[in-house]
């Protein structure tokens, strides 16, 4: 994965956080903001995680 | 938190379709709901126009055509440095990004109504206002000068686009039409939720299959089409307050800013710019921004515009 979707993620998920607190503090319920930056957080690791399994998959490939 | 009926609707079509039910939801059934959609935001705003008509609109129009420019030059640059997408594509779908979905307008219409929030009548106007300068915008970027915008455009997609002269026509219709026009009344203003939650039901099947294609550039898109509305709606917030709007309609500016359009640019984009991708902005602005307005954007920001007013 891209380092610069990596960052964008994390931005997006924290503005979804920020914007949740703000509900929060003005008295609205909006869990679907939380819900998103979870959605996009796990994502984010999911294709991170992906990533770096099929580089460590070429490495070992190279060296045998 | 208490969800809106017509807005449920929107969910029982995704459930439709993740589920695998067949609903046969005809073409022209989708394309009439839409058209009596346009025509009764027009008809409305021009009835209630009737009795707000001043000076200060055309310095209102002049600001909201800018806050149309503005948008997609706003995204612009997100989409190319951080999305990595070519010249074309960004703006495309910049474009898209700019302009407004009317479907997300009549959501917030009927929020509005439901909770007796007062708004503005012109906002109608200021709907159709909003459709065209984002698309200028996008194409100015995607082909980097100013020659795509000439006078068959202009004829093309301004005079004869089907949303402008419906919105408009009717608008126009709603304000000269007097007395008439309230024998109207019972088809357009008084179905007009019912006929907006058949609609959100197509639209619900529609953007299930949009998220269904979520494949390359994932991750990205799902970030830049959440995050988007949120920066486009907190702009049009503070646009909102400036110009003095009621809470209705600050939400209503908020709802403008936040929603992308999927009927009128798209039709554009394919005729004037026809090498974009043009899954690449539908799967973002009806498979992931729409639904993120209808369900927590939209009522997150009526309520931000009654705090911030009050």
């Amino acid at each position: 994965m891209q380092s610069k979707t990596w960052i964008f993620s994390i931005v997006t998920s924290a503005i979804l956080l920020a914007f949740y607190f703000l509900a929060e503090s003005i008295g609205v319920e909006a869990p679907g903001f939380v819900a998103m930056a979870v959605v996009i957080v796990g994502a984010s690791c999911y294709q991170h995680f992906v990533s770096h399994r099929n580089f460590t998959a070429n490495v070992m490939q190279g060296d045998n | 938190m208490v969800l809106d009926a017509v807005v449920a609707f929107f969910i029982l079509g995704i459930v439709c379709h993740l589920s695998g039910a067949k609903l046969g939801f005809p073409d022209g059934l989708y394309k009439s709901l839409s058209m009596f959609l346009m025509i009764a935001i027009g008809l409305k705003g021009g009835i209630a126009l009737q009795q707000h008509v001043d000076s200060s609109l055309v310095f209102m129009s002049f600001a909201v055509v800018l806050f149309g420019l503005a948008l997609p030059l706003l995204a612009y640059p997100l989409l190319r440095f951080f999305g990595g997408f070519n010249r074309v594509n960004s703006g495309a779908i910049a474009a898209h990004y700019g302009s407004v979905s009317v479907a997300t307008y009549a959501v917030a219409v009927s929020l509005l109504d439901a909770q007796s929030i007062e708004y503005e009548a012109y906002f109608p106007l200021f709907v159709v206002l909003l459709e065209m300068p984002a698309i200028l915008v996008g194409l100015v970027l995607a082909k980097g000068n100013l020659s795509v915008i000439n006078f068959e455009f202009v004829k093309k997609e301004l005079v004869a686009n089907q949303s402008i002269l419906l919105m408009l026509g009717s608008l126009l219709i709603g304000f000269y039409g007097g007395e008439s026009v309230g024998k109207l009344n019972p088809f357009f203003i008084e179905l007009f939720s019912g006929v907006l939650a058949l609609f959100l039901l197509k639209m619900g099947l529609t953007a299930g299959e949009q998220l269904s294609s979520l494949k390359k550039n994932s991750l990205f898109l799902v970030c830049f089409a959440v995050l988007m509305p949120l920066l486009g709606g907190s702009l049009g917030i503070g646009l909102g307050l400036i110009l003095g709007f009621s809470a209705g309609g600050v939400a209503l500016m908020a709802v403008l800013g936040a929603s992308a359009s999927y009927i009128a640019v798209p039709a554009a984009m394919k005729q004037s710019l026809p090498e974009a991708n043009a899954g690449l902005s539908i799967t973002a602005s009806l498979g992931i921004t729409f639904p993120f307005n209808v369900v927590v954007a939209v009522p997150f920001f009526i309520a931000l515009s009654q705090y911030a007013v009050t």
